[in-house]
């Protein structure tokens, strides 16, 4: 069976390095990425099952993002991590078809299981 | 000032509270996310050898480097909130101008960094020591930093130069943009009761028609008389 594929977009990169390496000793083909512009070439270039976007990016948010990116691969399924705080966007975001939001400090238990979930959803869309 | 001004300028230092202490605690929760991911690495890490085998050292030391980083990062943004809390203790104090800038700098950062501007300093090599309300002041100076951010495009520089007059301070603020005359509309009235209450005055200067810069001027003593003409 193919691991899940999982891209994790945050301006904090001591956090993308992190949860990567956790997620890949759980079984998951996680890639991370500091900058929302580059999740749009990396898309491309990539098939995902799940982006795990941060709310609040320099430059383009991750509202946006998840906006450009579900245009061009409607498959995709997004999970939004968000500080406190910042949940209206989130709900924005739920409204446009994100899985779910979850707030930092993310339990890593959590984060996979809602991203095992999305991943199916995702499949069973199709 | 007329009481409905004192009502503004009430209502606009708790919305520059409550702007300032929501940007920190998001701030430091991204530290103990940090934190709590680098920990949670190391756990796995151990769990990873099963209780056997050799554990990789580098990346366990890169973890807690990691670690250390943050607790560092923590511990200068916790601080920079205690300094920003007992700005409020004196109505009046003998404050550098120039530490005064830098500390609303980095209060600022979080803005810039989200609006991915970049934000430098030009400031006078000598202290500049003013008798003054440092969180007015400190207000002043972030509200002249939020109007150059909502004219500024994305990795446009803003820059703040502080400059000693003959009577008094002068703080610039300059974005490579006009301000925008709707948007700045109300900031700038509530500049002008902040240099008000401080004894100065707020001004725009445009260069070329085409970039802003807002002049700060401040009087050394706020509790000098206060007329037209005290500033240079």
């Amino acid at each position: 069976m193919q691991p899940i594929r999982v891209l994790l977009v945050d301006d904090e990169e001591e956090l993308v390095s992190a949860l990567v390496e956790r997620m890949q000793l759980r079984g998951i083909d996680a890639e991370g990425l500091t900058k929302s512009g580059e999740a749009l070439r990396r898309v491309e270039e990539k098939d995902f099952d799940v982006v795990v976007l941060d709310v609040k990016m320099p430059g383009m948010s991750g509202l946006e993002t998840m906006r450009q990116l579900k245009a061009s691969n409607p498959q995709l399924q997004f999970i939004f991590v968000t500080g406190h705080g910042s949940t209206v966007d989130s709900e924005e975001g739920m409204r446009e078809g994100a899985f779910v939001y979850l707030e930092k400090p993310v339990s890593i238990e959590d984060l996979i299981e809602y991203v095992t979930a999305a991943a199916q959803h995702g499949k069973d869309g199709r | 000032m007329k009481p409905d001004d004192n009502l503004v300028l009430r209502e606009q230092e708790s919305a520059f509270w409550g702007t300032i202490t929501a940007s920190i605690s998001h701030e430091m929760n991204n530290v103990m996310s940090i934190i709590n991911e680098c920990a949670g690495l190391l756990d796995d890490l151990i769990a990873a050898t099963g209780g056997e085998g050799q554990i990789d050292c580098d990346k366990v030391q890169g973890t807690s480097q990691n670690i250390a980083k943050q607790v560092k990062r923590g511990t200068t943004i916790i601080k920079r909130l205690n300094r920003f809390a007992h700005s409020c203790d004196a109505p009046l104090a003998n404050v550098d101008l120039n530490t005064l800038i830098l500390e609303v700098v980095g209060l600022a950062q979080r803005f810039v960094r989200l609006k991915r501007v970049c934000l430098e300093t030009e400031l006078e090599d000598a202290d500049i020591m003013l008798d003054s309300n440092a969180f007015v002041l400190q207000h002043a100076i972030f509200v002249c930093i939020q109007l150059s951010l909502n004219a500024t495009d994305l990795d446009q520089c803003i820059t703040i130069r502080s400059e000693k007059g003959p009577s008094g301070a002068i703080v610039q603020v300059t974005c490579h943009h006009r301000l925008g005359d709707e948007e700045a509309k109300n900031p700038l009235c509530l500049l002008a009761l902040l240099m008000e209450q401080l004894g100065g005055k707020a001004e725009i200067t445009s260069q070329d028609g085409e970039q802003d810069t807002i002049v700060l001027k401040i009087p050394f003593s706020t509790t000098g008389k206060r007329e037209e003409g005290d500033l240079t």
